[in-house]
């Protein structure tokens, strides 16, 4: 079964269903990932005034998934197009995935060391899990993880 | 009044934008720091690289820049319609040195009506924040 299923009803994003996440996945990821600094700083309830009720709850959602995972971006942010950003770094590499202001979820790959372009997508209501996998496979384990 | 826009913006004139230090890291500017189809800029020309920095965004300190001729080439480069990136010199009451990085299909004028896929968008964005070089850094 799709991790994560989410369905749009009115204005927010709800579960479809409860789910133990990713079976894999967790298998391969700690449930403390040590990014301290995305626990200690914005959470998404932070920017609930600044931004669009379609925006908050798709980042709410987001930030569920992002909880049965036991993972966390490095941060949460506002951009610049009034939306929230999940900001995952690597050194030169980094991803995103951010809760635009209808409410959609736009996934980001970037490697700033080489010329490739950036790979981007547009995250289906059931693909948030499959996002955040696809972001780790891209950028490796939080830190602290690696041997 | 605002100036009458020059139909060109030289390729070597370097544009300032301001920039929050959660925009940026170790390695550059992030894609959450711009926006498209269309993202603002100050032209050296008519104003100085400070300009970009206004009381109302604290957060925002830092300054970035970019010439024309340093634009990243079209997007998608793979597959599907490109979009090409230009600087429009668009100035107006409350800033005479305001500009735009924008994008448009390749060979088809810029239509503020167009609307580009959103994966697009977030790719262009990417593109453009890769070149962006960090005259000041934020605090």
């Amino acid at each position: 079964m799709p991790a994560a299923n989410m369905f749009l009803t009115g204005d927010c994003l709800e579960p479809l269903v409860k789910t133990t996440v990713a079976g894999p996945y967790l298998a391969s990821v700690p449930e403390q990932p040590s990014r301290s600094d995305a626990r200690d700083g914005p959470k998404v309830d932070d920017f609930r005034e600044r931004v669009s009720s379609r925006c908050f709850c798709a980042a709410s959602a987001v930030e569920r998934v992002l909880d049965q995972l036991g993972d966390a971006p490095d941060r949460i942010v506002l951009s610049r197009t009034s939306g929230i950003a999940f900001v995952f770094l690597d050194e030169a590499r980094y991803a995103m995935l951010e809760s635009d202001e209808e409410g959609a979820l736009i996934g980001l790959l970037c490697d700033r060391s080489s010329d490739s372009e950036a790979e981007t997508w547009v995250v289906e209501s059931t693909g948030l899990t499959a996002a955040l996998r696809k972001i780790r496979s891209f950028l490796g384990s939080p830190h602290g993880t690696h041997p | 009044m605002a100036r009458t826009p020059s139909p060109t913006i030289p390729q070597d004139e370097p544009l300032y934008r301001r920039v929050a230090k959660d925009h940026m890291d170790g390695h550059g500017v992030l894609a959450a720091a711009i926006e498209m189809p269309a993202c603002s800029f100050n032209r050296s020309r008519y104003s100085r690289p400070d300009d970009v920095i206004v009381p109302e965004y604290p957060t925002e300190n830092g300054i970035v820049e970019i010439t024309p001729g340093e634009l990243p080439s079209p997007v998608p480069r793979t597959s599907g319609e490109p979009y090409e990136f230009f600087a429009a010199d668009d100035p107006n009451d409350e800033n005479d040195a305001h500009c735009e990085v924008r994008i448009r299909r390749t060979g088809i004028p810029y239509a503020k009506s167009h609307k580009p896929k959103k994966d697009i968008l977030m790719k262009a964005r990417a593109e453009l924040a890769k070149r962006m070089r960090v005259y000041r850094a934020p605090t």
